[in-house]
């Protein structure tokens, strides 16, 4: 007894301790859990700004960074007959011949990168609770467009991909890799982008906007291929609102937050956390590559039956080799023989926003939603809207009537390069027909399932069965 | 294997690799087995699959893209007598009509699967604009008018007072009349009208003044108004004044032009300016301007 009589108040002071409600309380101040860490509005416009830090990509050739946007372009301008890289080689080259690969490390960069962003967008989501009243409701409809924003990219590239609308934890494996049907997505983008519209005003460009939200609210109807009178109804709204085109079209890429800019991913130039390497890579063995991005035959000539004066805009010679062609949207440092001044000391740390919305796609989409899905249209409406972003361009003679075809090839001289090109030939359905051909007349190996890129191998393997992959990989 | 035996009695070590070896080729040589010995069932046998669209230049031209799994060779045959082997496939029919399509997918183990869809294909009417029927258009009155007998319940608003009808209309039928600006409160008439978005259109009606300087005017609404207050703020698709004094019972032609929205829910809705004498409106419509 006299031995056990210490252990029994041992025992008994062990259990007084574990039963009092402060036992792990204050939460420690040394760890930060992401239930408690935005604690009042200042913290949540944190993790507001952090959103839009996931979606600008880190500047960066270290593999495991999240490239985000920054490179882009590969999974869409390249997949289309736009661009290619300017030597053909390695896994940058699979998208412009169609034999991408699961384990092609951009594609699944791009999958990492943009979960990320829903991620960040969740968790700002989940501490509404701790924002103040006035601002609740602004903090929801800001996520709820990024989240919309990610998933709406996601799905177009990827198909049917898992739909994780909330926090989840590293044992949720069912949630992370069920892939659910697209039309699923859909549903939550465009209640997110409902939400939205509602609770935002248009005082951003660099951020969410209710302009942008209507605008993006009305691209996911047309891919949905419903609802145009809504579409055209929210459309009028954004032409409504004050956005102009800009007179002179170079202007819209070298004038930061111009009027035409309707939401644009912010960069600041020579700050290696805020800056971005996409121009750099467009340009002939600046950045990592040799050059990439850079603008196809095919390309070219359409660009110069319709571009009028936006052509000398759109694509150079490369000077270094000159049976080359570039970009010359974005050129960050500079051109004297275009007037285009240098954005940034070190073009790998270049400064130029890239524009995700502007009034020309409004424009044009305001055609798409009059058409309808029918083959062509004269509405005055509609024609007014074509019109507008055509005189900009000098093709002031007047038009009568627009046909569907007349519309793809006036948003792929518009808008070329901007990462829209792939997505329109989808939405419009003519993807099949006009990559075939493309893929044909180079010796490319195209196929219907390249429409969809692999889901990333790494997802599967992690899946460890739950996952299936696209048909054709 | 008795030789085996019997030299390892000898010297085992030094012959143990020689021996390996001849194991080895042995046991490589497959030639007497039996040919399905060793081999294992085809457990990725192909799935066929496909969708088809409709070209837009051409509406009997179908591309056709192929989703089949774990395949090498694909047959296709489009149900008209056409057929091909190529991955994805285009083909131009004949006719309007069903067909259906068989994709046949193979592996080189010379398992396949056979994938069957039907379409059919119709020629795709082209749109035509709706040319709506306005109530009451020429003013008469009628047992089945309006469902009241009384036409001018079909150019009622509320808020609004309507128009008196008159025996001084066009070709010497019924009118509607607005009174002069010195003995009533103002008339209007109202109607909401249902026609496609995104079309052109033209409103014309006939109107009759006696006084220079009156005026009948004719409005096209967007929208549609519940009480005739909203009017002064509603968004107009066009509007045409008629200032043409041809005397009473000599009617001009009032033209409004206008194009639909992405709404077709429209209204229409004539007055008068502030008239020294009466003014006349008959025979309404409305005509898509194609």
């Amino acid at each position: 007894m006299k031995k056990i009589y210490p252990f029994i108040l041992l025992i008994f002071t062990g259990l007084l301790m574990s039963c009092g409600d402060d036992f792990l309380e204050p939460l420690p101040e040394s760890a930060v859990s992401s239930e408690s860490y935005f604690s009042n509005d200042e913290e949540i416009e944190s993790g507001v700004i952090g959103m839009y830090d996931a979606i600008q990509g880190i500047n960066s050739n270290n593999l495991t960074d999240n490239f985000s946007i920054q490179r882009e372009y590969y999974l869409t301008e390249m997949r289309s007959d736009n661009t290619r890289t300017k030597s053909s080689e390695g896994e940058a080259a699979q998208f412009e011949s169609y034999t991408v690969t699961a384990s092609n490390g951009i594609v699944s960069n791009y999958y990492i990168s943009f979960y990320e962003i829903i991620y960040r967008a969740n968790l700002v989501l989940s501490s509404l609770d701790a924002a103040s009243p006035e601002k609740a409701a602004s903090f929801e409809a800001e996520a709820k467009f990024v989240r919309a924003y990610a998933y709406f990219n996601l799905v177009r590239l990827y198909g049917d991909i898992p739909l994780i609308d909330r926090l989840i934890g590293p044992l949720e494996r069912e949630i992370s890799y069920t892939r659910v049907e697209t039309s699923e997505v859909y549903n939550l983008i465009v209640s997110d982008l409902q939400t939205a519209v509602s609770g935002l005003d248009n005082t951003y460009k660099n951020r969410a906007s209710k302009a942008a939200a209507q605008t993006l609210l009305a691209k996911v109807y047309l891919t949905q291929g419903t609802n145009y009178a809504e579409a055209q109804t929210l459309l009028e709204s954004v032409i409504g609102s004050g956005f102009s085109l800009e007179p002179n079209f170079k202007d819209v890429f070298y004038t930061e937050n111009n009027n035409e800019v309707i939401f644009a991913i912010g960069y600041t130039s020579d700050l290696t956390s805020d800056s971005q390497n996409i121009s750099a890579e467009w340009l002939n063995s600046v950045g990592r590559t040799s050059g990439v991005n850079y603008v196809t035959a095919d390309a070219r000539e359409a660009l110069d039956n319709l571009g009028g004066s936006r052509t000398p805009y759109l694509y150079r010679q490369d000077a270094a080799q000159p049976t080359q062609y570039q970009v010359a949207k974005y050129i960050p440092n500079g051109d004297a023989n275009l007037g285009i001044a240098p954005t940034a000391s070190n073009p790998e740390l270049a400064g130029n926003d890239w524009i995700i919305l502007r009034f020309a796609d409004v424009l044009l989409m305001h055609v798409e939603a009059i058409l309808a899905g029918g083959q062509q249209t004269s509405a005055t409406a509609a024609i007014n809207s074509f019109q507008r972003v055509r005189n900009r361009a000098g093709l002031t003679t007047p038009v009568t009537s627009i046909t569907k075809e007349d519309l793809l090839a006036e948003r792929r001289v518009e808008l070329a390069f901007e990462n829209h090109r792939f997505f329109d030939l989808v939405r419009f359905g003519a993807a099949q027909q006009v990559l075939s051909a493309f893929s044909d007349a180079n010796g490319y190996s195209f196929n219907a399932t390249d429409l969809l890129l692999p889901i990333p191998q790494r997802e599967i393997n992690l899946s460890n069965g739950l996952m299936s992959q696209n048909p054709g990989y | 294997m008795n030789t085996i035996k019997q030299i390892a009695g000898i010297n085992f070590s030094k012959f143990l690799v020689a021996g390996c070896m001849l194991f080895g080729l042995t046991a490589c040589d497959f030639e007497y087995d039996l040919p399905e010995e060793g081999s294992i069932e085809d457990l990725t046998p192909p799935e066929a699959s496909f969708t088809a669209s409709q070209s837009d230049a051409d509406f009997l031209t179908y591309n056709f893209a192929n989703f089949s799994g774990s395949a090498t060779t694909y047959v296709w045959d489009f149900g008209d007598g056409n057929t091909a082997t190529t991955v994805d496939a285009v083909n131009t029919y004949p006719d309007e009509g069903t067909y259906t399509i068989t994709l046949t997918a193979s592996d080189a183990l010379g398992k396949s699967d056979t994938f069957t869809s039907d379409i059919t294909i119709v020629e795709p009417e082209a749109p035509t604009a709706i040319t709506p029927v306005i109530g009451a258009a020429d003013f008469q009155d009628g047992p089945d008018v309006c469902g009241s007998g009384d036409s001018r319940d079909c150019w009622r608003i509320s808020g609004g007072s309507i128009h008196q009808t008159t025996s001084d209309g066009r070709n010497g039928t019924r009118g509607a009349k607005y009174t002069a600006a010195s003995s009533n409160s103002p008339r209007v008439t109202y109607q909401a009208v249902t026609v496609s978005p995104n079309t052109k259109y033209i409103l014309t009606a006939y109107y009759a003044i006696q006084s220079d300087g009156d005026t009948v005017r004719g409005t096209v609404i967007d929208g549609q108004l519940s009480n005739y207050s909203e009017f002064s703020s509603a968004s107009l698709l066009g509007q045409t004044v008629g200032d043409v004094n041809g005397g009473k019972g000599n009617f001009n032609r009032l033209v409004v032009e206008f194009g639909t929205g992405a709404s077709g829910e429209i209204s229409i809705l004539f007055d008068s300016g502030s008239n020294a004498s009466e003014s006349y409106l008959d025979d309404v419509s409305i005509i898509p301007a194609e």
